[in-house]
Order: structure tokens, then sequence, then C-alpha cells
């Protein structure tokens, strides 16, 4: 059984056997680079092909398959391809420099050991080395900066694929000479000129997905789409998931300390939309670039191209623009809404006594104090409670008194967009110290009502201490406080409560 | 340097001469001028031919016209022009006075 190929041979139809057709197209291949620098090669070659029209048409009859026999007597009448190449170099004996090209070895890329191009393989053939070293080395160098890859398609272009026996024959030839390679260089700069007009069809066109580098980029992209699609999808979701769960289960951490979204959210930003605003101008950034993201990639995938794509994208760009907005704007109110600080003095107390015993109480003592209950454990710096904020960081001063008495004054600070906005907001601060047995009990936390927000509200304790008298906190002496270094006296010490009850000095 | 290489590039050497001679008679498509190539026993394969045929009518010494067949493809029918004419009678002149020189000389070794 024998596979049987229909050709057109200067239009005429013939029925071959696949072996008869394998040895005409070589034969047809050889003929064309022995006659190569030949003037006029296409109508020798076209000539040549009429006759051999001719000649199978004397004994053809009607769709008679062409076998082998055939081809073979009609290229002895013809002559070997040799016969054609001498007639030439003998008859223009000035020009016989040209390399008996059987002989010469060259370098061709063996499209039948490709994995890309067939460079590789070509190298490997032309050196007489294993394919896989070079590859490695190519590798290599692809890592190295990726300068195999300029390399590597450089090859692959000015490089002629053997096609014919003679020139996989060339393609592992033995001799190399000086003409051989100037013929190599020659012909090398016409393929560059002829594949570059090639290549700029083919990549207008997009057709010829046969080409190896056409392949590359073809699974360039599809790897490029895939990775976009998979981006996009997930964004998608996770966005969905924030938007559309309660923000409070979204752990989130401040100070170091977790709480969730949403109430960092209900602490920093406004209610009156706001908050809002900023979520929402979040999703609508997060969503444009995720369908941004996905659009490209199923335009990478499938390739088509369509006027909605092109709505979807400027739509996109405009969702992007007002995401942008939206943002601004919150971020802009939030800000402004520290711009002023508001401050609020008041002398809570003045005491006559030898020593000034201060005394912390802490949440965590379980004790209700003025409506303050917290964990019995944690020493949490940040609570948020029945609509109120529970912040640490009590500040104390102690400066020299001018008369015999300890003066108590408590200053509230808060910042506002206005100063009427800040002290208002500084007048909401509750600190309920108090005064018990011969000591001042001082709250860890200062706390304010979360409609307020966290607008740098503070609670300073400003204790004006009389000459030669002390200040202890929790036993300990924190004024006057001698100088480690300098072992003087300090006119002034500042330090700040804990949550838990401990006292720092700033100093 | 066997026989046949020799008797193969003597056959070539002439063959410019004798395709110009063949249409000086007039007008032929290759498949003539083989035929009578053949005939002559001049001819090993018909492949030189052709490269001949063009390189002739690449120095402008013959040029073609295209007729259509019934029996096969178009045949490209050659013939002489001006050129070729003064270029075939400068050829035939030399050829007289080699085939005389020639002659001569092989008569003189066969009646030794």
């Amino acid at each position: 059984m024998n596979k049987t190929i229909s050709i057109h041979l200067q239009g005429f139809p013939f029925i071959l056997e696949e072996q008869a057709y394998t040895v005409l197209e070589n034969y047809l291949n050889e003929l064309r680079q022995v006659l190569q620098y030949e003037e006029g090669v296409d109508e020798i070659i076209q000539d040549i092909e009429l006759r051999i029209v001719e000649l199978l048409q004397e004994t053809q009859k009607g769709g008679q398959v062409i076998q082998l026999e055939r081809i073979q007597f009609i290229m002895s009448v013809l002559g070997d391809a040799s016969n054609f190449g001498e007639s030439v170099l003998e008859s223009e004996a000035e020009k016989t420099t040209h390399p008996e090209t059987a002989t010469t070895k060259r370098f061709f890329r063996d499209r039948e050991n490709a994995v890309l191009g067939g460079v590789a393989s070509g190298v490997s053939a032309y050196f007489d080395v294993d394919v896989v070293i070079v590859r490695a080395l190519f590798v290599l160098c692809f890592m190295a900066f990726g300068s195999g890859i300029p390399v590597y398609i450089l090859f692959w272009i000015i490089t002629p694929a053997a096609k014919t026996a003679s020139e996989k024959l060339q393609m592992r030839g033995k001799a190399v000479n000086v003409e051989g390679i100037k013929t190599e260089v020659k012909e090398a700069a016409d393929r560059v000129q002829q594949n570059s007009k090639k290549w700029a069809k083919h990549v207008r066109s997009e057709l010829n997905n046969k080409e190896g580098l056409q392949r590359f980029i073809h699974a360039f992209r599809r790897f490029l789409g895939i990775a976009m699609l998979f981006f996009g999808i997930t964004l998608t979701l996770v966005l969905c998931f924030f938007l559309f769960i309660d923000p409070n289960w979204v752990p989130a951490q401040i100070n170091g300390q977790f709480t969730s979204l949403g109430m960092l959210f209900s602490i920093f930003f406004e209610d009156d939309g706001t908050h809002q605003l900023l979520i929402y101008g979040i999703a609508i950034l997060g969503f444009a670039w995720a369908f941004s993201s996905i659009l490209a990639a199923l335009r990478l995938l499938f390739s088509f191209q369509s006027l909605w794509i092109k709505w979807s994208l400027s739509l996109l760009g405009f969702s992007v623009a007002i995401g942008i907005v939206m943002l601004s704007y919150a971020g802009v109110k939030t800000a402004r809404s520290y711009a002023y600080e508001g401050e609020l003095s008041q002398e809570v107390a003045r005491i006559q006594q030898e020593e000034l015993q201060l005394q912390t109480v802490s949440l965590h003592a379980n004790k209700s104090y003025d409506g303050f209950t917290a964990k019995e454990t944690h020493f949490e710096r940040l609570i948020v409670r029945n609509g109120r904020i529970y912040n640490h960081g009590i500040e104390i001063v102690c400066e020299a008194s001018s008369d015999s008495l300890f003066h108590i004054v408590l200053i509230k600070k808060a910042n506002g967009y206005g100063v009427e906005k800040a002290n208002q907001r500084a007048s909401h601060i509750q600190y309920p110290l108090k005064w018990s047995h011969k000591h001042l009990e001082l709250p860890t936390y200062l706390s304010y009502p979360l409609a307020d927000k966290m607008r740098d509200q503070e609670v300073v304790i400003k204790i004006r201490v009389p000459e030669g008298k002390n200040v202890r906190l929790n036993q300990a002496q924190i004024f006057p406080r001698v100088s480690e270094v300098l072992n003087l006296e300090q006119e002034e010490a500042h330090g700040f409560i804990d949550s838990d009850g401990s006292y720092s000095c700033w100093d | 340097m066997n026989v046949e290489n020799t008797q193969s590039q003597m056959r070539k050497g002439i063959l410019e001469y004798c395709i110009l001679s063949i249409l000086h008679q007039g007008e032929a498509y290759p498949s003539e001028i083989l035929d009578k190539l053949r005939q002559a026993q001049l001819l090993v394969v018909e492949g030189t031919v052709y490269p001949l045929l063009t390189r002739l009518k690449n120095l402008e010494l013959l040029t073609y016209r295209w007729e259509e067949s019934n029996a096969g493809p178009p045949r490209k029918y050659y013939c002489i022009t001006p050129k070729g004419q003064q270029f075939y009678l400068a050829l035939e002149r030399t050829w007289r006075e080699l085939q005389q020189a020639v002659t001569q000389l092989t008569k003189t070794n066969t009646y030794e």
C-alpha cells in the first residue's frame, strides 16, 4: 500500500507515489541549490519543469499514478544535478571560485530535531556536539540577563532550515573553508532581508502559527492570559468577600492591637458617608483593576477585538477616575478634621499634703468605675465599647508651684475642623479622676464618644508641686526626679501612664 | 583524468556552437533541440542544455516566444537574434579552421 500525492507542475496536475514525490522534490531543490549562482535560476527551473511535464505526459495515461521508476528514468534523462552545475563552472571560468557545495559544511537549522526553531540542534550538528549540551548553554544564556534570547532569535531569523537532502548533508558536512563562510555571510544578509519581510507579514496577519517564534509568542500570550485571568478572578472574589461580609469580621491592627477593619473605619472616619465613600472608592478601584485584567486576559487568550471591549475599557477608565475622586475626597475630609487643636484646661483640685500620693486605677482591676468595665486579663490600649472609645496614654506633667499647695490641673485636648469643633471634642472627653483617702485615683484610660472619632484626644494632668515636696505614683517617687547624669534636680517631669498602670518617664 | 570526463568536456565545449547552429536553421523549442542533439549523438544528459539556453538568452544572442501546444505544456520557441547571428558566424569560422586543423593533424597521424 502506497500513499499518493497530487501535485501541480507548471499548472499540470499529476498524481505521484509518495516516494516518487520525495525524490522529485529533492531533485528540484538540489537543482535550485546547484544553479543558485546562475543568472535566471527561476527561468531555468521553469524550463526543466516544463520538460519534466512533457516527459511525464509522454507515458502517462489519464490519472495514472506516477511511480518512482518513472521519476528515476526522467532524472537519468535530464542528468544528475552536478551536471547542471558543471556547465556553469566551465563556461564561466573566471568565476570558478564557488565552493564545491557538497563538501562545504554550512549552518542550517535542524527542524527535525527542534524544540523551538531548531537553532540548538543545528549548532550541535555543525560542531558535532551533543544537542543537550548546546541546549543547556542556551538556557544558561537565557538566564544570564536574558542575553541568549536575542542571539537565539537572530540565529533563527538569519539561518535557513535544512530542507533538502543535500542541505541536511551539508549541515553535517566536514570541510569548512573561507569561501563557504563568505557565501554563508552573503546569504545570511539576503535572508535577513527576505525574512524580515516575511516576519512583518506574519506579525501583521497573525495567521502563520507554524513558525517557531510565532509559536513561542503564542505560548507566552496564553501563559500571560491565564495568569491575568486567574489574578482578575481572584481579586474579584476577594473584593466581593470584603464588600459583602460585615467589615467587623475582617481582622485589622492598630497600635499593635488586633481589631476589625470595620472598627478601624468607625474609629477614624466620620459616619456622614465618608466611611462608605472610602469603602466604595476602594471597591471601585479594585473591581476596575480586576475587570481590566480579565478583559486583557480574554483578548490575549482568544485574540478577539470588538467594540464592547473598547467600551468596557473606557468605562473602566471612568470608574478608576471616580474611585480616585471618592478616595481623595474621603482622605482630604478626614485630614482636614485634624486641622485645629482645641484645649480645655481646668484646675480640679488644690491639695495641702506633705506628699502627693497618686494611685492608678486599672480597668482590669474589675472595678466598676464610672462605667468602665473591661476584660480582666488584657491591658488593651484601645477599647471600643458601648459607643465610646477608651484610649490609653495619660500624660503627667509635674512642675514647681508658686505657693504651698498641690495644684491639680486637668487639660483635655482634641483636634477638629475648626477650633469650635476641636473644643467641643475636648469637652466630650471624660477622665474621672477622684480624691479618696489621701491619694488621688487616676484611671488608666480616657474615654470619648465613638461619634467624635479618634482625633488626637489627649488628657494631660498637670501637677504643680510646692518646693521641697514629693509626688509618688503607686508608691514610687516621680517628682522631684534626680537626673542620673547631671545629679541635678530637674524643674519639670514628664511621663505617661500606660493601660496597665505603669508609669514611663519621657525625659 | 578519465576518458569519459574528457569526452564529455569536448562535447560540452562545442554544445554552444551546435545549439546556435540548430537555431540558425530556424526557431525551435527545447525538446526539438534536444532531439536533434541526441540524433547527432552529441547529448549525454538533457540537463546541461537548459542553463546554456538561458545564458545565451541573457547574453541577447537568443530570444524566445511562447506558443500553446495541443499535446502538452506551452512551448518556448527560441530563435536567434542579429547579434546571435554574428556570434554564430564568428564561431562557425573558428570551427571550420579548427576542423581543418584537426583533420589535417589526425590524417597525418593515421598515415604514419
